[in-house]
Formats: structure tokens, C-alpha cells, sequence
């Protein structure tokens, strides 16, 4: 392995200050690498090709990120049109900077892989894997862009996509949904669905199409989560108040498949507050979250007895 | 149960034994404790003069160490938070921050004999910090200076060597 390449020259020639490191196992000199931080071990995959290897390796990388803790990644708008993704360490400086032209928007994921849905079809998202630093961009549509709507004025596409990321249970395969709303299915009741594995390589992914979407769901990233390999995803109309329209709809990444069931149950909500509704993971367990100007608080589902809704807790 | 502190002695490589208390030691190594371990049954209720041999590790090194276990877990000297001090904020300072500064400010030579020392003893602490020592004196060096240090040969072509610098580029 590149390890090996690490080590070793003769001591002897050398002056005695400067036998030190030549004199460590490789075990030592790579649990000294992975202590140092993300900017110099950049530095260091210019020493050679092995060693950018070893630093590019993901086992080296996730080893490196448990010793230096976590990161935290933030989209900046530092000027109109121009939003930068930054990588911070838990002291703020800034590691890497990322140009994540046009919008974008942090998908939250609980993996060791930054996710941008950029909205846009022509900008599609980016999948950028912190530790190497490679950015990948998913290509969205080719429509062409069309005029949309009489009174707007700006190029406006035919078809939007939206983008959710998430990793399948136990495969572990990184896999892409994209579900595309074309102006036919404005009115529509279902999105046409594709998926793709997103593989190291960083070559173009192949989109496989899905059976399409049992409901049109939300484009928001506070209305989708990843539990368990399986993506939730809430309906579009979210804030209707009605019992039935209140459903989740659910892909399992795995077997590439809209689950049966969909969650669902009452928002719980008293009548005639404004809340936004959240849809996260926490601890392996699909959360709702509430929230208005005056209160806070979650509901859990239990995903073990036909999805039901499970207690509010206060927050 | 006793009430006399239980003591131990280790014999470094070139023949000088330390003192130092069983409790103590069975705390910060693994392998010492395991030692000890191995020994007490024949040692049932003999008032404590082991002798354990430490043949990887020099009387230099071992009263090094010793230093640092005794700061470190002790735990009548220890005050405070003993293990998270790392994680403190600028200007909370845990009192042994200084110390553990002040401890792998010595030349490279000591600091790798410490690292193999933490690391034959099991000593998970001072590992940590004695190779974290190693890490930061690399971090300032030049690509070249990595080179020289760890004896590497540069493969790669002129091409390839531009491209990887530009890719990285910010990290400079």
C-alpha cells in the first residue's frame, strides 16, 4: 500500500537532528498525518504520488476527521451572485473555499459528503467531498430554457429539478434522486423520478428512470430526511392544513422504490398558527419539527409500527 | 484497603529503576497494568517490591514519562477536568495545557523516543500528544523539506507535479 513508500532511507548519512522522522514504523508516521490539519495535509499531497494517494484515501480521510473533530460547512453570500461554500474548522478559520456559483443550498446530510442542490436545472447540485477537496456537479436537465410565465422576463426553464442525496442501507452506495417537474406536470399529481449512484470515479452519472413519485413532493431541503437509507420527503403543499394532504412520501435507496405506506397523520398544529415545519433525522429517528414566532417542539415517528406519529415534545 | 500506597519499579534498558506508585501506573499503562496483573497472584500479600523490566524504553526516556504520568493521573495532583482540556476554549486554560506544552518542547530525537515509548507502554494520552507534537513541528515544512525528511523521491512528471499544485493551490 502507499504507506510503504512512506518510510525509510539510511540514517547514517544524514546529521543526527535530522534522523528523527526517517526512524518511525509507517503505523506511527500515519498516526502522526492523520493529527495534522486539512490545509498542510493539501500541502503534502504535492511530496508524491503515493503520498497523495495515501492522504486522498477516504479510510485516511475519516480517520483525519475523527482526530481534528468536526467540520463545519456554511454556503456565504459574500456578493450578489456569488455564493461560496466554506469549510470551517470548530475555531472558524476557514479551510477551503468552494464556488458554488448561483444558488445554492446546503442540504443537510449526515454524511462525510457536502451536498448542494443548486435548484436550478442548468446548474444542477454538487456533491464535494470535503477531505480531497473534488467537487462533482450533477448536471440537472438539458431543456432548453424557455420564457416562462407573460410577466417575467428572465430566462426561465422549462422544467425544474430537485436534487436529494442520501446513502443506501447496507449497501452504502451514494445515490442521487431527481425529481423533475416539468411546466406538463405543473397541475400534475406525481414527479417523474431518476436515480443515480454517485461512484468515485467522478464520472457522469447514469440516471435510471423510477416509477414516478407517488405525490409531488417539496423542493425545500427542510421538508426532506434520510433515515436509515430510506429518504423521506414531505409533500409540496405542506402548509395545507388538511388531515390527508399531510403526508410524507418515502424512497428506500436501496431497492430504488417508493415505499407502500406513507406517513400520515396530523400535523398537530394549533389551528391558525403560522408554523414552519421541519423534517430531519436525529439519532435514527424521522423528527418533525414545528416552529412558530411564540413556540417549538417536535414530534418523533416511530417507524417500527405503520408510521404513526409519535408524542410533541416541547423545545 | 491498604493504607500504604502500593509501589512499583521499572527497570529502563540501561539498568536504573524508577519508582512509582502501582495505582498510578495501572492508570496510564496498559501494558504495565497487564504486567502487574500477570504478577499478583505470586505476590499475593508480599509488601509490594516489584521489580517490572522495561527493556524498550532508556532511563532518559522512562523519567520522562514517569514525569508526565505522575502530572497526569495521579489523581490527588490532578485537579479539574482531566481529559477535555484539549477542547478548551482560548483563555480557560486547564493547568496541565502549559505543562504538556512545556513537555514535547524538547529536540526531535527525545520527541520520537517519547512516541515509542507511549506507544510500547500504551500509554494512549502521551501518544497522542507526543505525536500531535511530531504533526505541528511538520506542518511549517516546505514540500521539499518533507522530502528530505522522510526520503522521498518525487515521481512525479513536470505535467503532473503542475497539476497537483494548481489543484491545491489554496493550501499554500
Amino acid at each position: 500500500m502507499a504507506v510503504k513508500k512512506l518510510r525509510k532511507r539510511d540514517g547514517n548519512r544524514r546529521g543526527r537532528g535530522r534522523r528523527v522522522q526517517s526512524s518511525l514504523p509507517e503505523d506511527i508516521i500515519l498516526e502522526v498525518l492523520v493529527r495534522l490539519p486539512v490545509k498542510a495535509l493539501c500541502r503534502f499531497r504535492c511530496v508524491s504520488k503515493s503520498w497523495r494517494a495515501l492522504i486522498s484515501d477516504p479510510a485516511f480521510a475519516a480517520a483525519q476527521r475523527s482526530r481534528t473533530g468536526p467540520l463545519v460547512v456554511g454556503v456565504f453570500r459574500s456578493r450578489p451572485e456569488w455564493h461560496e461554500l466554506r469549510l470551517l474548522d470548530r475555531d472558524g478559520c476557514v479551510l477551503r473555499v468552494f464556488d458554488v456559483r448561483g444558488t445554492a443550498l446546503l442540504a443537510p446530510t449526515r454524511l462525510d459528503l457536502i451536498f448542494v442542490n443548486k435548484r436550478m436545472p442548468q446548474l444542477g447540485a454538487m456533491i464535494i467531498d470535503p477531505a480531497s477537496g473534488r467537487g462533482f456537479t450533477i448536471v440537472g436537465t438539458n431543456d432548453p430554457p424557455s420564457l416562462h410565465p407573460a410577466w417575467c422576463d428572465v430566462q426561465w426553464p422549462a422544467s425544474f429539478s430537485d436534487y436529494s442525496f442520501g446513502r443506501a442501507v447496507p449497501s452504502g452506495d451514494y445515490k442521487v434522486l431527481r425529481l423533475n417537474l416539468t411546466s406538463s406536470s405543473w397541475y400534475g399529481d406525481t414527479l417523474s423520478c431518476k436515480v443515480a449512484t454517485f461512484t468515485d470515479g467522478g464520472e457522469e452519472p447514469t440516471w435510471r428512470p423510477r416509477q414516478s413519485s407517488p405525490f409531488r413532493t417539496s423542493f425545500s431541503c427542510k421538508h426532506k430526511a434520510t433515515v436509515n437509507g430510506v429518504l423521506y420527503l414531505k409533500a409540496h403543499d405542506t402548509y395545507a392544513t388538511s388531515y390527508h394532504r399531510n403526508r410524507i412520501a418515502a424512497f428506500d435507496l436501496e431497492s430504488e422504490e417508493w415505499k407502500a405506506e406513507m406517513i400520515k397523520g396530523s400535523l398537530g398544529l394549533k389551528e391558525k398558527k403560522r408554523h414552519i415545519v421541519y423534517l430531519t433525522e436525529l439519532k435514527g429517528t424521522l423528527c418533525m419539527l414545528y416552529n412558530s414566532s411564540t413556540e417549538a417542539f417536535t414530534d418523533f415517528m416511530e417507524m417500527t409500527d405503520g408510521f404513526t406519529v409519535d408524542r410533541g415534545f416541547p423545545v | 484497603m491498604a493504607s500504604e500506597k502500593k509501589v512499583v519499579f521499572l527497570r529502563s534498558s540501561d539498568g536504573e529503576a524508577f519508582e512509582v506508585s502501582e495505582e498510578v501506573i495501572s492508570a496510564a499503562s496498559v501494558t504495565i497494568k497487564g504486567m502487574i496483573d500477570e504478577e499478583s497472584p505470586s505476590r499475593a500479600d508480599t509488601a509490594a517490591t516489584t521489580t517490572l523490566a522495561i527493556p524498550n524504553v532508556t532511563a532518559a526516556t522512562l523519567s520522562r514519562v514517569l514525569h508526565y504520568v505522575n502530572k497526569h493521573f495521579d489523581a490527588a495532583a490532578v485537579v479539574g477536568r482531566p481529559d477535555d482540556y484539549i477542547f478548551c476554549a482560548p483563555g480557560d486554560e486547564h493547568p496541565l495545557a502549559r505543562f504538556d506544552d512545556d513537555f514535547v518542547d524538547v529536540d526531535n530525537d527525545t520527541l520520537i523516543d517519547l512516541v515509542h515509548a507511549a506507544e510500547y507502554l500504551h500509554i494512549k494520552k502521551l501518544f497522542d500528544l507526543t505525536c500531535k507534537a511530531v504533526a505541528d513541528k511538520l506542518k511549517g515544512r516546505t514540500i521539499d523539506q518533507i522530502r528530505e525528511t522522510f526520503g522521498i523521491v518525487n515521481d512525479y512528471t513536470v505535467e503532473e507535479e503542475v497539476e497537483v499544485y494548481r489543484e491545491n493551490s489554496w493550501a499554500f
